[in-house]
């Protein structure tokens, strides 16, 4: 498998050139083009039955199918893209774990196993995604982000919103907590944001999904 | 860096000197500014102004008649009205954008066509004629609007995108998401298709894509706008009834 990700960082897109035989898993939506060889397979998000599918749908906040596109009769690419302005970012996973904000997560290698894991009650009052998916395995991950990603390394403890949140390795222990005292959660727009301790990466985004959800949800007519 | 093959040059009128343009801001929010010289003209998409000249003025007409106009309203998601720009007496300034983030493409037209996908035409020569052309009947279904755009003849054109845009020289079949699709050369041969079986056509995400097949250019979008209205509206407040 070869990807080469392109346009960075704003309206970035992966080419996966695909070997015989090869596919790579994407969430559903995310295809821009493909070779005519290239075959679409439409499956529930994750292997074990249909109520897990539904608890990754409605808790992970990523589609409830995705596809996975496969090259026969010889090599083949796929162009993969996400929904909102921003980058893709490829991580390679050797027999790790990875903690992806629901709508961080773009494409992987089907080898990559995908869980819902639940994020802690005092998500409610973020309204911001309660989910992270955790994705296990040993292959390429390809990540998107809403704006420019960045990766930081945290050793010791380190506190980002928990919009801005795309990934982290678990190695690192989180817990969401709100922001400064009961004035600035309620004032500073902050919110909820997650302290990180340990030692491991996370990658960011520059920008907040909510914060985009909630400048149209003002600028927009109300449906009917 | 452009060369005029002097056979070209017999059918060009006013092209001979080519248009004096810079794209600004590309590949992100990019722009057209035209440095244009007396007497010339540009046409342009309605509101795609975004400053000029004092000596530039402004018509707005139905080009081509009222039924064309409408027909490229109603079917190709243009306006219908266009604009046309003259400069007057000396040079003067023009510049020109499209609604949407992304980047603006000039592809220099020697008596031949093209076809846009609704909405990506931004303005060009005066010359060029533009249509509605019949995307065939699954594009009903696929939330593109059931029409191209064609435009043909000699002179620059612009045209815009959501996201980069990418050019990929077709050798044979390839598939491309509807909504990705800015452009294409009409050697291309097209059809509407599912992407799949039935259960990819509903769940998948991907809905219908377009099949180009034969040898010729296509210009993809990075972002599909569909995705991100559908996105968007997502976030709209619910109107409580009897309200």
């Amino acid at each position: 498998m070869k990807i080469d990700i392109k346009f960075k960082p704003s309206f970035a897109q992966a080419t996966v050139t695909l070997d015989d035989g090869e596919g790579i898993k994407s969430e559903s939506g995310a295809m821009v083009a493909k070779s005519d060889n290239v075959s679409i397979e439409t499956h529930k998000a994750q292997k074990g039955g249909l109520f897990k599918s539904i608890k990754s749908a409605l808790l992970g906040g990523e589609s409830f199918w995705m596809n996975t596109f496969t090259a026969n009769n010889g090599s083949g690419e796929v162009k993969l893209a996400p929904t909102l302005p921003g980058d893709i970012a490829q991580v390679d996973l050797a027999n790790q774990t990875l903690f992806v904000q629901s709508t961080g997560f773009l494409a992987s290698t089907p080898a990559i196993e995908m869980d819902t894991k639940f994020q802690g009650l005092k998500g409610f009052f973020s309204g911001e995604s309660l989910f992270f998916l955790k994705l296990s395995g040993t292959g390429p991950l390809l990540l998107s982000s809403f704006g420019g990603i960045d990766v930081m390394d945290v050793d010791g403890t380190f506190i980002i919103d928990t919009g801005h949140v795309v990934a982290f390795e678990d190695s690192l222990n989180y817990e969401v907590t709100k922001f400064g005292g009961w004035k600035s959660f309620f004032l500073g727009g902050e919110g909820i944001v997650a302290k990180f301790k340990g030692n491991g990466k996370v990658w960011i985004q520059t920008r907040n999904v909510p914060g985009l959800g909630k400048w149209l949800r003002s600028n927009l007519p109300p449906k009917r | 860096m452009v060369t005029i093959e002097p056979s070209a040059q017999k059918i060009v009128k006013k092209s001979e000197e080519n248009m004096k343009y810079n794209i600004i801001g590309r590949p992100d929010f990019a722009s057209i500014v035209v440095n244009m010289q007396a007497n010339e003209k540009i046409q342009a998409e309605s509101g795609a102004m975004v400053s000029m000249s004092p000596n530039i003025s402004i018509e707005t007409s139905a080009r081509g008649g009222v039924l064309s106009s409408l027909k490229r309203k109603v079917f190709s998601g243009e306006s219908f009205f266009q604009n046309t720009f003259t400069c007057e007496n000396s040079e003067g300034e023009l510049m020109l954008t499209s609604p949407s983030e992304g980047d603006i493409v000039h592809r220099k037209l020697q008596n031949e066509e093209i076809i846009l996908s609704r909405g990506a035409y931004v303005c060009g020569d005066t010359e060029l004629q533009i249509d509605s052309k019949w995307g065939g009947f699954k594009s009903f279904f696929s939330g593109e609007g059931l029409f191209f755009l064609k435009v043909s003849g000699t002179g620059d054109l612009f045209f815009a995108s959501f996201g980069a845009v990418e050019e990929i020289d077709i050798s044979g079949d390839y598939i491309v998401d509807t909504g990705h699709i800015v452009g294409f050369e009409p050697s291309l041969n097209y059809k509407i298709e599912k992407v799949g079986g039935l259960k990819s056509l509903f769940l998948s995400g991907e809905g219908l894509v377009c099949r180009f097949s034969g040898q010729g250019k296509v210009y993809i979008q990075t972002r599909n706008h569909n995705s991100f209205a559908r996105w968007a509206n997502t976030w709209r407040r619910v109107q409580k009834s009897g309200s």
